[in-house]
């Protein structure tokens, strides 16, 4: 029996990844991670060199100097490419009276400097307000504020303004050397102000209903990334059995429509048939997921998402038996879902109660994060069509359920396994002979109750 | 008369019913095939005879009665030692042709060792070992009916049941279909096939058994048929009203208009006084008086059975 089971899984295994919408199914996530980490780097291999020459008109006469340390430290930067050099320009009069103001200085300079940009000798002008570096006047008075916001403004011209990063980091380091020179007129210390702006941390405890003996009853949490791995695995469930059954559905409605199903029966049981394609559809989603979890735990890791303390190993076994439970209590329904319908289009209609049976715990997946213990998430985890999708949240939670919730859930998925596999395998045996329109709920019924 | 048990039976029915919902598709059958004939299974469409072949091959169980296959009651290990071409068949479109036909030689048993020399063997036989790494789609669908074939019989099967093996064949395949059911009566083998056309079953066949809505209307050999029913075939053309030869002495039936007619004769029936008896109103070209052939046995009894006053011929 186990023999003829590994026979048709292998068969239906071999039809699957054989083909060319498998593998490119299989490699589109990793191709997505690689592109989404390698892409950068190589975009700067083909990104633009040399100098971006940028014309600053200081209008403060305070800035120009610490700005053009920030350039040069910019572009001593390891690997930077493209050199930023900043042109002092003087706005004029500024020796001989006060300071231009914006509008002031824009209508005398933009002109002859647009000019230069179009004879590309740059790539863009700065023009600093004459107040950016001093401190705003105290709140009260409202027509100082408004004369020091008017002139402590920046205006920046350029052949675009999307090219590169160059503007948005200008525009910081415009900002920095001006909060320094803010901080010196109110009379604080840079120095001083560093320190004032360490980061306060924020640890959190969980603290255990029950105190075990050489135990002090409270867990460090490590947040959001224990919740993380639950939902992913949720997640990569549903993916599983959303790809895994359609690939059941298609298996089965094509054997039927080929009337290769009797030649099949003809040799094994309809439960070793459904047997076969249970596996050997969950071993082509098995693979699929593989590549996909390897390619996101590979992304998760570039981006420093990666904690060793992620995920607990203990809840590892748990989470492989509602993830197979959960594959095989909705595999069974498509199968025998598949052996009811001649087309597709049959299919769908049939499928969409199965369908909102298996969304329903993610719509209520916000109640079982922020009401781990209520009844209704209780009853989602003992409900065996539910439960593989919210026990994995509920067990990677701080507090954990009890061992005996968990064990109840486990049992309640096996029971759900049996009741599904025996229900499909009785619909499935008179479904793949049957022709014509799909059957009703209450003919379904009666095949459930006949002997054979 | 129900022969049942057996070492010497290959299959064994034992007042088999099915139903399907308030349909009853076979009704209290009996009957058994012995070891090395080949048993035609005849019946009008619907009648019950893939029904009755699907509880042979244990892929549907009886509700009442008892099957046994091989002197084992029908299960999953006999239906091993069986071939079954089913009626509704076909094959993996995308599946290459020795593939496919290793596929099904597995899930009956074999290994791909056992297997291999036969698939060449079979498919050089039926002219298609060129196309052993071809898909099936590629195929005609007289080679794919080829290809079902020897998927059927790759395992060397002790028994074999075809279900209407004839349905679709041009008259070459058909050809090479029965001489190769000719070969494996001479080599003691057991088949049984369905089928519509009279002339494969009194051909092939060493017995027949005939099914009419469920119910059993006729099984034996050919040979016992025959003496069972010695009803007589007059044949008559001529010009005439048709009423004068209906209503003629003896006759239980009169089929056929148009100046050719057919006269199913009561058992013992007199043809010499039904040719006097006509000669006195219609002008007769011809009057042939022969044997029944299957064909006509087949015609009658399923008229009999369509009607609800006689139902069964047992």
């Amino acid at each position: 029996m186990l023999g003829r089971i590994w026979i048709v899984a292998r068969r239906d295994f071999d039809a699957v990844v054989r083909t060319k919408g498998f593998v490119i199914g299989l490699l589109f996530m990793p191709l997505m991670v690689l592109l989404s980490t390698q892409l950068p780097k190589l975009l700067e291999r083909f990104g633009e060199r040399g100098d971006r020459r940028v014309a600053i008109v200081d209008l403060t006469g305070r800035l120009e100097a610490p700005l053009a340390a920030w350039a040069e430290q910019r572009n001593a930067r390891p690997g930077e490419q493209l050199f930023l050099r900043l042109e002092g320009v003087a706005p004029p009069g500024l020796a001989t009276g006060p300071a231009l103001s914006l509008q002031a200085a824009r209508a005398a300079l933009e002109g002859d400097l647009a000019e230069r940009v179009r004879r590309e000798e740059l790539f863009g002008w700065l023009i600093i307000g004459r107040q950016v570096a001093d401190l705003p006047p105290p709140p009260g008075d409202a027509e100082a504020t408004a004369a020091h916001a008017a002139e402590s403004k920046l205006a920046y011209g350029a052949v675009s303004l999307t090219t590169g990063n160059l503007r948005q980091e200008l525009r910081t380091a415009v900002r920095d050397a001006a909060r320094s020179q803010r901080l010196a007129a109110a009379g604080v210390d840079a120095a001083v102000m560093a320190r004032v702006d360490v980061d306060v941390p924020f640890d959190e405890f969980v603290v255990a209903k029950q105190v075990k003996t050489g135990d002090d009853g409270v867990v460090r949490s490590s947040g959001m990334a224990e919740a993380m791995v639950p939902m992913g695995l949720t997640l990569l469930l549903l993916m599983g059995i959303m790809s895994s059954a359609g690939l059941l559905l298609n298996a089965t409605i094509e054997e039927k429509s080929n009337r290769v199903v009797e030649v099949l029966v003809s040799s094994v049981s309809a439960v070793e048939l459904m047997a076969g394609k249970l596996i050997g559809a969950f071993l082509t989603g098995l693979i699929t997921l593989l590549a996909w979890g390897a390619a996101g735990a590979f992304a998760a890791d570039h981006f420093n998402m990666l904690k060793a303390d992620t995920l607990a190993v203990a809840n590892l076994a748990w989470y492989a038996w509602f993830f197979v439970g959960g594959y095989l209590l909705f595999g069974a329904i498509y199968l025998a879902i598949g052996s009811l319908c001649q087309s597709i289009q049959d299919a769908q209609n049939m499928m969409l109660p199965v369908v909102l049976l298996i969304m329903l715990p993610m719509i209520g997946h916000s109640h079982l994060l922020e009401h781990p213990d209520s009844a209704l998430s209780r009853a989602l985890t003992f409900f065996p069509w539910s439960a593989p999708m919210t026990m994995p949240t509920r067990i990677a939670q701080s507090p954990p359920p009890p061992t005996w919730q968990v064990a109840a859930s486990a049992a309640s998925v096996a029971f759900g396994v049996l009741v599904s596999i025996w229900a499909a395998a009785k619909i499935f045996r008179i479904g793949i002979f049957s022709s014509g329109k799909p059957p009703k709920l209450r003919e379904l019924w009666r095949w459930l109750r006949e002997a054979s | 008369m129900s022969r049942t048990g057996g070492g010497e039976s290959a299959v064994v029915l034992e007042r088999v019913t099915k139903r399907y919902g308030g349909h009853i598709a076979v009704d209290e059958v009996s009957l058994a095939i012995a070891r090395g004939s080949v048993h035609g299974f005849i019946g009008p469409n619907g009648a019950g005879k893939t029904s009755t072949l699907r509880m042979i091959m244990h892929i549907t169980l009886p509700d009442a009665g008892r099957v046994t296959v091989l002197g084992r009651p029908a299960g999953r290990e006999t239906s091993q030692q069986v071939g079954y071409l089913p009626e509704e068949r076909g094959l993996y479109p995308k599946m290459r042709v020795g593939a496919l036909i290793e596929y099904l030689g597995q899930l009956k048993g074999r290994t791909r060792a056992e297997l291999k020399p036969r698939i060449d063997a079979w498919l050089d036989r039926m002219g298609l070992l060129a196309w052993k790494q071809k898909r099936c789609q590629e195929l005609s669908k007289g080679m794919q009916q080829k290809v079902q074939f020897i998927a059927t019989v790759v395992h060397d099967p002790e028994l074999i049941l075809l279900d209407e093996p004839f349905s679709g064949l041009d008259p070459l395949n058909a050809e090479v279909l029965i001489g190769i059911v000719e070969e494996w009566k001479r080599a003691g083998k057991t088949v049984i096939f369905s089928t519509h056309v009279m002339e494969h079953a009194e051909k092939l066949c060493d017995a027949v058994f005939m099914i009419v809505r469920g119910r059993k209307v006729l099984d034996g050999t050919l040979e016992s048929i025959r003496a069972r029913h010695r009803e007589e075939i007059v044949d008559v053309e001529g010009d005439g009203p048709r009423e004068r030869l209906a209503q003629a002495p003896g006759v239980i039936r009169c089929a056929g208009d148009g100046g050719r007619y057919e006269l199913l004769l009561r058992p013992g029936a007199d043809p010499q006084e039904l040719l006097r008896h006509v000669a006195g109103g219609f002008r007769v070209h011809r009057f042939e008086v022969r044997t029944p052939r299957l064909h006509d046995l087949f015609v009658q009894l399923a008229g009999d059975a369509a009607q609800p006053t006689s139902a069964g011929g047992e």
